[in-house]
């Protein structure tokens, strides 16, 4: 029994009415023919046939009214979006940048606070340096006036010893 | 489309521009029901076929100032439509037509819409089972197979179109087309019977 090669394509564009005149003349011939291919055509005629019984919905008036009513409700949130509160500006803002607005406000509330007593701080330490200055310079002193008795001591001997010369002389 | 019809959407479509509800409202009305046969045909249910419908006429109105109505209007409507279903599936990361469950309601309105008696309850099984087959064949082609068959045999649509909505060229379209249907055939051969 010979195989049948005859294209299936051109058996289903038969079916659908996409051949020329000659190509539907070629097919109609094989088919007289062709066992085979007739039973390949009747196949596809019934699927088809079964696809075009198949209604499509028919829906009435009341669906069509529904349908209508929620599509502009649709439309009507897409087109107008729903009014959203806005948080405080505090929590809306990036964590770190207001950790950053806190630290130094803290620095300035810190440094405004104890102002008075940075001041004193810095008084005493003057003092501090004066005190020291002051202590230099008693030490030096005393040192001098050491010495200074020391040269008058000296002094008051050597016109001693002056005076017992001329006394002898 | 008729050239007035035409010139009255491109009139709606300014008019939309400028931002007149009104006129979005009349081009719903114009395009709501092949908008929802798309998306019903690429995702398998009433219920999410309305939601995808309502993304994708909310992303029309939003992006209308981007619509320089190179193209038509219905092409540009559609390809919306279709991207908004294949987002929606990729996001249930599920095909749900697989999954679709007869609705008594649907069964109901099956038997209301065939009321002839001549048709037997054991040909109405076996097309719904046959339904259920087709629709499970579907979901296992791969996703430029299933739109464009989906598009061409259930939305009706021409090839030329379907090409501007998936962005290939027609000859590209009728390819995926073809390998849809044999995928189809091929799985569904046995219970094809004469």
């Amino acid at each position: 029994m010979f195989k049948c090669i005859f294209s299936s394509k051109k058996l289903y564009g038969y079916l659908c009415g996409g051949l020329s005149d000659i190509d539907r003349l070629k097919v109609e011939a094989h088919l007289d023919t062709c066992a085979k291919c007739k039973e390949k055509l009747a196949q596809m005629q019934m699927i088809l046939s079964t696809l075009e019984k198949k209604a499509p919905p028919q829906p009435d008036e009341s669906f069509w009214h529904d349908f209508n009513v929620e599509l502009d409700r649709k439309l009507n949130e897409q087109l107008v979006p729903p009014i959203i509160l806005k948080r405080p500006l505090a929590y809306r803002l990036n964590p770190a940048f207001a950790y950053a607005v806190v630290l130094i406000f803290t620095l300035i509330v810190t440094g405004y606070l104890f102002q008075p007593q940075f001041k004193a701080l810095a008084i005493a330490k003057e003092d501090a340096a004066l005190a020291q200055e002051i202590t230099t310079l008693a030490e030096i002193s005393d040192e001098t006036i050491l010495r200074g008795e020391y040269l008058d001591n000296e002094i008051e001997e050597i016109d001693l010893i002056n005076a017992i010369e001329q006394n002898t002389g | 489309m008729h050239p007035e019809a035409e010139n009255n959407e491109a009139v709606l479509i300014e008019n939309i521009k400028q931002g007149q509800r009104s006129s979005f409202d009349s081009l719903v009305r114009l395009y709501r029901q092949s908008g929802l046969n798309i998306a019903y045909n690429l995702v398998g249910n009433l219920e999410d076929a309305r939601d995808v419908l309502q993304e994708a006429l909310m992303k029309v109105y939003l992006h209308i100032q981007g619509f320089q109505q190179k193209s038509k209007f219905s092409t540009w409507f559609y390809r919306i439509v279709t991207n908004c279903a294949i987002d929606f599936l990729r996001k249930q990361k599920r095909s749900r037509r697989v999954f679709v469950e007869f609705q008594p309601e649907e069964e109901e309105e099956r038997e209301i819409q065939i009321p002839d008696s001549r048709f037997a309850p054991n040909e109405i099984l076996a097309n719904q089972e046959l339904n259920h087959l087709i629709e499970a064949g579907l979901a296992r082609l791969s996703e430029k197979q299933r739109l464009c068959f989906v598009l061409k045999h259930q939305s009706g649509l021409e090839i030329k179109e379907i090409s501007e909505i998936v962005k290939c060229n027609p000859a590209t379209v009728k390819v995926h087309l073809f390998r849809a249907m044999e995928s189809l055939r091929e799985e569904l051969a046995k219970y094809l019977v004469k």
